[in-house]
Order: C-alpha cells, then structure tokens, then sequence
C-alpha cells in the first residue's frame, strides 16, 4: 500500500481532474474510496441489504458537489464526512419508515480473515470481534461513528472532529463515553452466561 | 506486555484487544461495489454534476452526457450512453437498452434518422469511426468487467 500523503496527491490529482470535467478521474476516485465507504457504512450499523444503497448515495453526492471540495485538506476526509452525513440520513429515512435496525452481530456476515495463522486464535478473534460488534450497535450514534472513526479508522482526533462538524473537546468526550459504555457491555457480557 | 489470548483480562485490555481485532479484519475486509451499482453511481453522478459547482463534464461541444438507457443494471458490464445535446425545441431523445444473449441492444426512438454512433470507454474522446445506424437500433457486445463504455449517438 502506498504511504498515506502519496494517496493524497494522487486523490488531489483525480479530484482536481474530476472538477475539470474528466469522467475517468470521477471512475478511478470510486474504484479508490468505495472499499472504505463500504466498510465505514457497515460499522456504522447500516444492515447488509442496505449498504450498497447509501454507498452509492454517498459517491453521487461526492460527485454532484465535487467543486466544493476544499483541496487544502484529504479528499478522504471529506469522503468520511459525506459518508457519515448519508448513513445519518438513512437512519432517519429508517426511523420514518418505523424499520428497526438490524443487530449488527447478526447483520455482518463473517469479517476478512488474514490467511494463515493458528485457527483457533482465528476463532477467538473472530468471537471478540463479533462480541465488540454486538456493543457498539448500542452505543448512540454520535458515540459510535465517533468511535469508528478514532478506534476503528484511526483519524486523528481533529480529523474526526471535522468529519463530524464537531469540536476535537467534544469527540474526545464522546469517545471516553464510547469507551465506558464498551467496557461496560463487553463486562457484562462475559458474565452473561449465555456468551 | 504481550497478553495470551483467552486468559483473564481486565476490561480495557478485553476492549483493546476487540478493537485490534476488529481493526485487523477491517483492513482486510476487501468489499467493492457490484458493476451495476458503480455503473449507476457514475451515470447518475454525470447526470447530476451541478455546473453551478464547478466545470461541466468535459465533453465535446454539441453534446451532454444523457439521462436515459444508463442504468443498464442487466448488463455486466456498466455502460453510459452519451446523446445528443438537446435544444429548447427539440424532441427528447428516448433510448431503450436490453440485453439479449451476450449483445446489448439500443433503441433509439426519435423518429429522425440515420444516426451515427461512436464507442469510447473515455467519455471525452469518441475518436473511433461511427457505424451508422439507419433503423434507430444498434447492438453491440455485452462486455463484462470494471470498464465502463460510452456510446455517442447523433
């Protein structure tokens, strides 16, 4: 994988490009950020049938105000705060319809498993995994794309703050209560005799 | 200090270790999007590019990208079909598109003609010779793959 600000010139590049008018930068942009929308929508708890939808929303939206975007910071960035924007309107469209959420545990089909490696530890990581899945579905929204963000992505704190629209005081306050709350389910889990 | 899978934990170290988990898995997780769905990002995306918001797509003069016959979500691979430019008193230009057997067949319903169409997988540059097309329809091969290609028709 190339070294991160080699990926920015070059999204620079194809969204300077893009703005020109070239249809094939727009394509080579997608083919670039759709495995990462992909992936941010699905752990910010859009259920499987649905995430190719926002996804897609996301990139027309990406593409349609792409002559706003401020090419002074990563394109990415502002990829993560459109995508963030879509998947919260998707919940509202959801909330209106009366849908309830799918639980995320049971939403997620089985995650990438790097090859090799002993199968057991396999399985035990994939259990932590899906037992980290089960609590993070129960966090507030903003504690969760919050969380996905800093944890998960690994932004910088002022990144997620401004994927968010929000203060850096006030991610790292959502994200100590993301914190607290996992903890708290993770422990209770481990008691629930049932896990 | 290294932890053993499966022994006690304290509860920041059960959480660390779940989101280094889950992190891992997330970096391998190699999810794309279907053809048809990147073929209808891009279509509506060329459709919708406010040129209030920046320069219009680049294409030749006389021409702008079309709103019909792109969403070819039957087909493999994705496809835009780029129509001519209409004026304020033209008629719009109705495409139809269909798969049948591994062609892709075009409508062109305008009642004009002959048309003249070119191929090009760069929206931007139609350099290959136009067939031209006398009964308003055309087909072509159904190509599958991550390529889109452009028709333009006049």
């Amino acid at each position: 994988m190339s070294p991160p600000e080699d990926r920015e010139t070059e999204d620079d590049r194809l969204v300077g490009a893009a703005q020109d008018g070239d249809v094939r930068a727009f394509e080579a942009l997608l083919l670039r950020h759709e495995g990462m929308v992909l992936r941010l929508v699905r752990f910010l708890g859009v259920p499987a049938p649905d995430r190719e939808d926002v996804a897609q929303e996301v990139f027309i939206r990406v593409f349609r105000h792409l002559g706003r975007v401020d090419r002074s910071r990563p394109f990415s960035g502002w990829l993560y705060r459109v995508t963030v924007n879509a998947v919260q309107d998707y919940r509202a469209r959801a909330a209106r319809r009366g849908a309830e959420e799918a639980p995320w545990s049971e939403a997620v089909e089985v995650l990438a498993q790097a090859p090799g490696g002993d199968p057991e530890e396999h399985a035990g990581q994939a259990a932590l995994r899906r037992r980290l899945e089960t609590a993070l579905a129960r966090l507030s929204e903003r504690e969760r794309a919050v969380f996905v963000l800093r944890e998960i992505e690994g932004l910088e704190t002022p990144e997620v703050a401004w994927a968010l629209g929000v203060s850096s005081i006030t991610v790292r306050r959502h994200l100590g209560r993301a914190r607290d709350r996992l903890r708290s389910l993770l422990r209770d889990e481990r008691k629930d005799p049932r896990h | 200090m290294l932890r053993i899978f499966g022994t006690r934990k304290t509860n920041d170290g059960l959480l660390d270790d779940a989101v280094r988990a889950l992190r891992d898995s997330a970096r391998n997780d190699a999810a794309t999007l279907s053809s048809s769905a990147r073929g209808a990002i891009l279509e509506r995306s060329v459709r919708a590019f406010d040129p209030a918001d920046a320069t219009p797509f680049r294409t030749t003069p006389l021409w702008k990208p079309a709103t019909a016959a792109a969403a070819l979500v039957v087909l493999t691979a994705a496809m835009i079909v780029v129509s001519p430019f209409q004026g304020p008193s033209s008629r719009p230009v109705e495409l139809i598109a269909s798969k049948q057997g591994d062609q892709i067949v075009f409508e062109i319903r305008d009642g004009r003609g002959p048309h003249q169409v070119r191929k090009s997988t760069d929206a931007a540059n139609f350099r290959a010779r136009p067939v031209t097309v006398e009964d308003g329809r055309f087909h072509d091969r159904a190509e599958s793959g991550p390529v889109l290609v452009f028709y333009k028709v006049d």
